[in-house]
């Protein structure tokens, strides 16, 4: 009896054991979505992160319902898209690409070459230069884009969303508390604009004075001062248009009890790193930045000399003299020593220099996650005495998905006093210019994160045009289209953003929208061997791997932009440059 | 033709030795593909170089390029002072962790032997880090030491900063933590020693007027130097990959500053690619060159040095 129970207990414990482990192999979709043997099952890898599900959601069930008539091996009919949201980047899944089961995929970071050079991608050229009335996947693309996805004349993935970041600001408290600078009363535009209407001339203490001067704001109603672009009547019509007048409006916002930034402390670098990036692409321009990755130029503005300028009050630039150099695969470590570099490093110097300038939980960085800042963030609007010592958080230093994460989180639920979403307002900032000289010079916008979108190498061949024809309608410039108004964040190719219905999208997603229509795309990729090979040198410009983050450094001990500026010159000099990427000459 | 032999006519030492070998099997041929093959490329790996190839697949690939990945380490030594900085802070955390490990938890578990004043209370408190999951106890650690004890302090007008964040206190915060996390698995172990010993030579040792010191260093002491030695041991041999627990505090966001060489290596790994792989590997094996002989030593060191049984 006894050996009897024994073998019951352990056939039991087998039979549990061996379940458990088999409930993985279990086929299984969005929601428990069982497989249809009737159908033929297309596994679709999804990293569910900023920009939400709903966009491919229902693609799935279009296109399962276009290929309902779908004849697939074994007397199969119709197609069954099987969605596996998950949290593992492209990094982390390049290894595993062959051995799963996913077939097609949109990551976040990928490893490009990676997965190319050991044969992990399919083939996907067919589809990315079939014309499509016209215009191909490929005529989408930058002359950039397509140096870095074409490989050996072929390509084997499709940028996916354009993830860039940078400060976010509330409208309901630029307007709320009078934040917009008015027209003709910040220097940008004093003089010709008092002249222009007869106005008192202006005088050297109105201009010292100015920022703190109520008459220098207005709220949404009144006239606006014509902003970075230096037009009236634009998105950005009274934001700041320099950095001075970012920084006055800083100050100004101490005495209208509000904070002018928050950012996630326990991934403070991360995201201080896209606002980097914005900062450095804005002065440098597209073309600079992307010669730091093609390390292809013959004329490279670099900095040669700084003079510190820098005063605790206020912002004063520093007078920096510079030269022209040269730029290939030797000299490539100039690159590091641009204009675009040390304005950003001033710029951020200046934000983190001052306490008040920031949100009292962020001294307590490590229990302060993404989403807490996003939560402080909108709910300081309505209850500043709770979430922030009473004063209101202007802007948020995020990623362009930001507001997607805060809805999934739940966040806009935790509004007080039966408010909604709807509610709240939001508008992306553009980046001040560094002096009055640059007002009206077009926006960069930084894609850093390389999101793809691409079909297993080792697909099965009954498989291969299913998946190919799947990829290609997500492609389609309806659904370009369709995820932006979805998600309000675009895809990293060129489609007619002003055709967009606009229906259902936030003022953030809008000034989004707006921002590109204006801006320059570059991507931080070149088809240089250089940089194809070395990849990993050049991910983070700010915050190198393996070496001090910049951030750190700012936030921590409090340097100028020169020491900053000095600290990374002399990392990445001549020597290193040439040792670490294995350069001989 | 032959008749198989039915199991039921194995003689029992046959039955034994199958059932060892099928009890064995699994774990053996995990060991050797998870274990032996993995670290065997590891080491293949550090002597190799990833090429992307430019002129198509066949050109990709791993490439034999000698001792390059070595040389590699000394330019990024000097040229990268987190690398540097991870290496001293690496020395600095066995050195606390040795000192702590050796001196309190000893003491510690003799205490609760001894059964004393509040022994029971110790040991739920520093047992507390074993029976929680470590990412509950990081939460709930970070937490205390960031909002908490800031803001309770602070109320008593004593104002300190938040312990993870603040640039002078983050390291010794993650250390204290560190080793918190990893005393209760020590006290456990010298308790268990302990409580093997003979009570009657503890007996003999106090009708022969010896006190708790005294009962300690002659009779306690000696007899757990075994386990004290294998800690001290084992200390050494994990200096270089010990993460001080940081990646479970910080996930991939530790300040340079405060990493150890084992989380650097660690992390730079999670987040490394095919090119980077053998650079990594080399710099591990490396290390590794350093703390064989240095372990062996320390071993032969222990074994002279030791307190006599008898």
């Amino acid at each position: 009896m006894k050996k009897m129970f024994k073998k019951l207990a352990t056939c039991a414990l087998a039979t549990l054991v061996g379940v458990t482990s088999l409930a993985g192999c279990i086929n299984v979709g969005p929601q428990g979505e069982q497989a249809d043997r009737g159908k033929t099952q297309l596994y679709v890898s999804h990293y569910l992160g900023g920009v939400g599900n709903a966009w491919l959601t229902k693609i799935k069930t279009e296109f399962e319902s276009l290929y309902e008539d779908y004849k697939g091996e074994n007397g199969k009919v119709g197609v069954q898209v099987m969605i596996n949201d998950h949290k593992q980047d492209g990094e982390s899944l390049a290894e595993d690409i062959k051995g799963s089961e996913d077939e097609v995929y949109f990551t976040d970071k990928s490893r490009y070459y990676d997965t190319i050079s050991t044969g992990s991608l399919l083939d996907i050229s067919s589809i990315v230069t079939k014309k499509v009335d016209g215009v191909s996947l490929e005529d989408r693309m930058t002359e950039q884009q397509k140096g870095y996805y074409k490989y050996n004349d072929k390509y084997y993935a499709l940028p996916h969303y354009e993830s860039f970041g940078g400060l976010t600001y509330n409208k309901n408290l630029w307007n709320t508390k009078s934040l917009y600078f008015a027209k003709g009363k910040v220097p940008s535009e004093f003089s010709t604009y008092t002249q222009a209407n007869n106005d008192n001339p202006a005088t050297g203490t109105v201009l010292e004075d100015y920022g703190y001067l109520p008459t220098t704001y207005t709220n949404a109603a009144g006239e606006k001062s014509a902003g970075p672009d230096g037009k009236y009547g634009t998105f950005d019509d009274g934001m700041p248009a320099t950095y001075e007048e970012f920084f006055v409006l800083c100050d100004y916002m101490a005495t209208k009890q509000v904070t002018p930034f928050t950012w996630t402390g326990r991934f403070g670098k991360a995201y201080m790193h896209y606002l980097f990036n914005s900062l450095w692409a804005d002065v440098d321009g597209a073309q600079s930045v992307s010669t730091c990755y093609g390390l292809s130029s013959n004329s490279f503005k670099v900095v040669t000399n700084a003079e510190v300028k820098s005063d605790s009050n206020g912002f004063v630039k520093d007078e920096l003299s510079f030269e022209n150099v040269t730029i290939n695969d030797l000299t490539g470590y100039k690159t590091y020593q641009t204009e675009g570099m040390y304005r950003a490093y001033e710029f951020v110097c200046k934000m983190v220099s001052d306490s008040s300038y920031y949100s009292t939980k962020l001294t307590a960085g490590q229990s302060h996650y993404h989403t807490d800042a996003q939560r402080e963030y909108v709910l300081s609007e309505f209850e500043p005495e709770k979430w922030n010592g009473g004063k209101a958080i202007a802007m948020l230093v995020e990623g362009n998905y930001w507001e997607n994460e805060t809805r999934d989180a739940t966040i806009f639920n935790e509004l007080p006093g039966g408010r909604t979403a709807e509610d709240v307002s939001y508008a992306h900032m553009p980046i001040p210019k560094v002096d009055e000289s640059r007002i009206g010079t077009k926006n960069v916008i930084v894609e850093a994160q390389q999101n793809i979108s691409f079909i297993k190498g080792n697909i099965a061949d009954n498989k291969k045009q299913l998946a190919l024809d799947f990829l290609e309608y997500c492609y389609s410039e309806a659904k370009l289209k369709e995820f932006t108004e979805i998600t309000g964040v675009t895809r990293g190719l060129n489609y007619d953003l002003d055709s967009l219905s606009g229906v259902g999208m936030t003022d953030y997603a809008k000034s989004l929208i707006e921002y590109k229509k204006n801006a320059d795309v570059v991507y931080l990729v070149s088809g240089n061997p250089v940089y194809t090979n070395n990849q990993s040198y050049f991910t983070y410009r700010f915050s190198l791997k393996g070496y001090d983050y910049a951030f750190d450094y700012i936030y921590d001990e409090k340097p100028t932009a020169l020491q900053v500026f000095n600290k990374l010159k002399e990392k990445r000099n001549e020597s290193t440059w040439k040792s670490t990427l294995g350069l001989n000459g | 033709m032959e008749k198989q032999k039915p199991l039921r006519s194995l003689n029992r030492k046959q039955k034994d030795l199958l059932f060892y070998v099928l009890l064995m099997a699994y774990p053996v041929i995990q060991f050797c593909i998870f274990y032996v093959v993995v670290n065997f490329n590891s080491i293949l790996l550090a002597f190799k170089d990833y090429n992307y190839g430019t002129t198509g697949f066949e050109s990709a690939g791993y490439q034999w390029v000698g001792f390059k990945q070595f040389a590699k380490i000394f330019t990024e030594l000097k040229a990268n002072p987190a690398l540097s900085a991870s290496i001293g802070n690496s020395l600095i955390v066995y050195a606390v962790t040795t000192i702590s490990m050796s001196t309190l938890t000893v003491w510690f578990a003799f205490y609760i032997f001894k059964n004393k004043f509040a022994s029971k209370f110790f040991r739920i408190i520093l047992f507390l880090p074993q029976v929680i999951s470590p990412l509950v106890m990081a939460v709930m650690f970070t937490s205390v030491a960031e909002n908490v004890l800031p803001e309770l302090l602070g109320k008593s007008g004593w104002k300190i900063p938040p312990l993870l964040s603040d640039v002078n206190t983050r390291f010794g915060t993650a250390l204290f933590y560190s080793i918190w996390a990893s005393f209760g698995t020590s006290i456990l172990l010298y308790n268990g020693n302990m409580a093997s010993i003979d009570p009657e030579v503890i007996e003999a040792a106090t009708i022969d007027g010896a006190d708790g010191f005294k009962e300690f260093l002659y009779i306690i002491f000696p007899l757990v130097y075994p386990t004290f030695s294998t800690f001290f041991v084992v200390h050494i041999a994990g200096i270089f990959t010990n993460q001080m627990s940081l990646h479970t505090l910080y996930g991939e966001m530790a300040s340079p500053k405060i990493q150890t060489f084992g989380y650097y290596l660690f992390v730079r790994v999670a987040q490394g690619n095919l090119k980077e792989y053998p650079f990594l590997s080399a710099m591990g094996l490396m290390m590794t060159f350093i703390a064989v002989p240095l372990t062996l030593f320390v071993r032969w060191g222990m074994k002279k040095i030791g307190p006599s049984v008898d």
